[in-house]
């Protein structure tokens, strides 16, 4: 398993997109998150909780899908699956060792992104003199480590999606246009009880502070979770058995 | 052994067994769309077979405890990431197989190809991807060698340059197992044969052995009583034809069983030879029934005009 970490990191650190895939997804949702912070208009509207939105908006999580997508869909492409797969024939070794690089690249992502985000957002809201999170308030904590933990499945998830799918333009398009489309579409005609159970809005709900509308925290981030885990096991599952 | 592999509806291998000896070179030959990649992704356990089992060293391939140490595979030529150097991927495996970095310049410089290593083999010629695939094959060190049409895309320089390096590495001990469509690539170094087509086993042995089968070793024979001759070898059982410059084309009897006919029967003989197939010959005998996209029209092996009855 060791071996097969090790290739797996060459394997991912060795391709230029890879690389700007995470920079751009920093320097991106950076953009919004300061963009947002200096031009939403909330007025009394404004809490901690809006505070905190700004930071962790989801942009990133998309980068990261994408990332995920890929890490199976180029070697599908370039047919460097099977020279993966003759190389490690132990294919559980090699699915689980790709997830575990790309939890790792999700979380170190997800943690760099942070750390220049809240104190450069807060800034942003505080010179606004609107309200602001604190980090040392234990929820908002709370909401920083659920976007560290979404972040790292969701590289997961869009991993799995990539097995499964086999080919990026289709993959791509589809952890792309469920969140931003058709989950949007379906949470505004479903009644809140049920579309706050739909995968992104469990995803936003472990990133946030408690808000009227979504789950909270705990059950957000198992349900998103608990999503990620069956793709991952459908994905394992048709990859061990299936042809190369 | 018994390996069964079906696409859809399409049976491309169909129970398939065969054996390859160790520290051998053997070639894998048949027709293009014989199967041969997909029994060689049996093999490795990339493709699961529907039916059957295919081992090397008596375990299937996923089960070997250090497989690139064992086993070294070319089986995709180009199968490289667009951007990724050669020495990258290399890498990549290297560390898949627990392998030295030294290991890496080692077989670079093998295929000649240290030099281009900083780049990406996507961009390489179809030639220089096929030596780097080998190089890539031959990263672990391994004992037997699995390779899928190695020669396909070399100038013919390089086809001799890659039979004298698998000759070369096959008399190491190595067991070199090598698939190609084309027979005369192979007939000079290999040792054995493992002839396929449509999924079948058609042939497997030594070359010589391949050869001596074929039904294209006859017996020469130009006399003046020819009608004569002929007629008394169909008596005998034989099969005959006349060809183009009259003589007869005799299977079924040898040259020493024709001599004695001919002078029992007091036939005079002006010639009276044996005559070998070419492996070539042997091989499109062998693999006339099975393949699979001929042109119907002119160019077909087993129905000449004079055929045997």
């Amino acid at each position: 398993m060791k071996r097969v970490l090790r290739s797996e990191w060459i394997k991912f650190s060795t391709v230029r997109t890879n690389i700007i895939v995470v920079i751009a997804g920093i320097v991106v949702t950076l953009g919004l998150a300061a963009l947002t912070a200096a031009l939403v208009k909330l007025g009394p509207a404004a809490t901690s909780g809006t505070a905190l939105r700004s930071v962790t908006n989801p942009f990133l999580l998309y980068f990261l899908l994408i990332l995920g997508v890929q890490s199976f869909t180029q070697e599908y492409r370039f047919g460097t699956m099977r020279v993966t797969l003759t190389a490690s024939p132990r294919r559980i070794d090699v699915f689980l060792s790709k997830l575990v690089i790309l939890g790792l690249v999700g979380v170190v992502t997800s943690v760099v992104y942070l750390a220049i985000s809240f104190p450069m957002t807060m800034a942003i809201l505080h010179q606004r003199g609107l309200p602001t999170a604190l980090f040392s308030d234990h929820q908002v904590r709370q909401a920083l480590l659920g976007y560290v933990t979404v972040c790292a499945l969701g590289s997961a998830l869009g991993a799995a999606v990539g097995a499964l799918i086999r080919s990026t333009a289709l993959a791509v398009t589809l952890v792309l246009v469920w969140p931003l489309v058709i989950e949007q579409t379906l949470a505004g005609l479903l009644p809140k009880a049920i579309s706050k159970h739909l995968p992104f809005q469990t995803a936003q709900a472990a990133a946030q502070l408690p808000t009227k509308g979504f789950l909270d925290h705990w059950d957000g981030l198992a349900t998103f979770a608990l999503f990620t885990v069956v793709f991952v096991y459908v994905a394992l599952t048709r990859f061990t058995r299936s042809d190369a | 052994m018994g390996l069964t592999k079906s696409y859809g509806e399409k049976v491309v291998v169909d129970d398939l067994s065969f054996e390859v000896n160790p520290g051998t070179f053997t070639g894998f030959i048949g027709p293009n769309g014989a199967g041969k990649s997909t029994t060689m992704r049996m093999l490795l356990g990339l493709d699961h077979p529907d039916a059957g089992t295919a081992t090397i060293s008596g375990l299937p391939y996923p089960d070997l405890k250090d497989p690139m140490r064992e086993v070294g595979v070319l089986i995709e030529a180009k199968a490289f990431h667009a951007t990724r150097t050669a020495r990258n991927h290399l890498r990549m495996l290297a560390a898949a197989g627990d392998i030295s970095r030294a290991r890496i310049d080692e077989v670079l410089e093998m295929v000649g190809l240290a030099s281009e290593a900083d780049r990406s083999p996507a961009g390489y010629s179809l030639g220089m991807a096929q030596r780097f695939g080998l190089a890539l094959a031959l990263l672990g060190d391994p004992g037997i060698l699995i390779l899928d049409e190695p020669t396909n895309g070399l100038d013919p320089e390089g086809i001799a340059w890659m039979r004298d390096l698998l000759r070369s590495l096959a008399d190491d001990g190595r067991c070199v197992f090598v698939s190609s469509h084309l027979l005369s690539e192979l007939a000079q170094v290999a040792d054995d044969v493992v002839v396929i087509g449509q999924g079948h086993l058609i042939a497997a042995g030594s070359v010589a052995d391949f050869v001596a089968e074929s039904q294209h070793n006859r017996v020469k024979v130009k006399s003046p009583q020819i009608d004569q001759l002929k007629h008394l070898l169909v008596g005998l059982g034989a099969s005959v034809s006349v060809d183009e410059e009259g003589a007869l084309e005799v299977r079924g009897a040898d040259a020493e069983a024709i001599g004695q006919l001919a002078f029992r029967s007091g036939i005079e003989l002006h010639e009276l030879a044996s005559v070998a197939a070419s492996l070539e010959e042997a091989f499109l005998e062998a693999t006339a029934d099975s393949t699979e996209y001929r042109s119907k029209a002119g160019n077909d092996p087993t129905s000449s005009p004079e055929g045997t009855p």
